[in-house]
């Protein structure tokens, strides 16, 4: 008996995906993506809101579609939360 | 020793408590439980929380304006220990958060009875608005044949006036069918004894009760 495995898969931080604030940074500044064998459509196809590399730019286009792209990226279009923001919430700030 | 803040909660985090990850990006990002840690790992946005300081202080819920709230700071310029200062600090911070206590204890109290008038004003406009509900006896009467010159003087009249039109009517009616003078209570008439019986009668029919 235990956790089980997904669980623990989705809420470790061992292969943590991309945050929400490096998502921000992202959508402002777009990484350049390079040839690479490894990565599924050889890195060429990838979406930034949802941090993810799909085969073709037909998939592509169809996950801009879904409700779930729409909605990470909706969420990753607002100001992230930072160490300053919670700081100030009970009223430290740095000298 | 440094008192840190929870990433997520913004609440104090002492020395040998929570759990700190390091991203990366080398980004620190410190939690003062496992519930906060968790709900970081999930992704939850603090403002959306509503435990969180984050999200009570700009609800005003909580005291964010005041100048015993600006005493907390962080020094990153070390300063050369001196024991007078030390005593004065700590004298110092014990008075301020005294004073800081009973100002948030005053704000808390204000806030609550804000809310309090706010929740009796929905419920005096709820009972003004539903009067005719409280009002069960004369609305059984309203249904009854009898009530046909009753209607007519309650037109004009308040609504108090109008329940108790009712009643006097149905009582003059019930006199004149048994026959009863002016000023007599009579059996079951509303004014006498058996007033329960009458309002329980449906049909109309109150020479059965």
């Amino acid at each position: 008996m235990g956790r089980s495995k997904g669980y623990r898969k989705k809420h470790g931080t061992k292969h943590r995906g991309r945050d929400t604030d490096q998502i921000h940074r992202d959508l402002a500044n777009p990484p350049a993506h390079k040839i690479d064998d490894d990565l599924p459509g050889r890195g060429q196809f990838y979406c930034i809101s949802c941090a993810r590399y799909f085969i073709t730019e037909d998939v592509l286009k169809k996950h801009c579609d879904s409700k779930q792209h729409k909605r990470r990226l909706k969420t990753a279009l607002e100001a992230p939360w930072t160490q300053q923001d919670a700081e100030a919430a009970v009223g430290l700030t740095t000298e | 020793m440094r008192i840190e803040k929870c990433w997520y909660c913004s609440s104090n985090i002492y020395p040998g408590h929570g759990i700190q990850f390091v991203r990366n990006d080398a980004k620190i990002f410190r939690f003062c439980r496992s519930k906060c840690h968790r709900h970081f790992k999930m992704k939850h946005n603090p403002r959306k929380a509503k435990w969180t300081k984050a999200y009570r202080s700009s609800h005003g819920k909580e005291m964010t304006i005041d100048p015993t709230l600006e005493f907390e700071k962080r020094r990153n310029a070390p300063v050369r220990y001196d024991r007078d200062l030390m005593v004065q600090t700590i004298q110092a911070m014990k008075a301020v958060d005294r004073i800081k206590t009973k100002r948030q204890e005053r704000f808390q109290k204000t806030r609550l009875a804000a809310q309090q008038k706010f929740r009796k004003s929905i419920a005096d406009s709820v009972l003004a608005k539903n009067a005719t509900l409280l009002r069960g006896p004369a609305k059984a009467i309203k249904d009854e044949n009898l009530m046909a010159d009753t209607v007519r003087v309650g037109e004009a009249a308040t609504q108090k006036k109008r329940s108790t039109a009712a009643i006097k009517a149905v009582d003059g009616s019930l006199r004149r069918k048994k026959g009863l003078k002016k000023g007599m209570v009579g059996k079951g008439t509303l004014s006498g004894g058996k007033a329960k019986a009458v309002r329980r009668d449906k049909d109309g029919d109150v020479e059965m009760a």
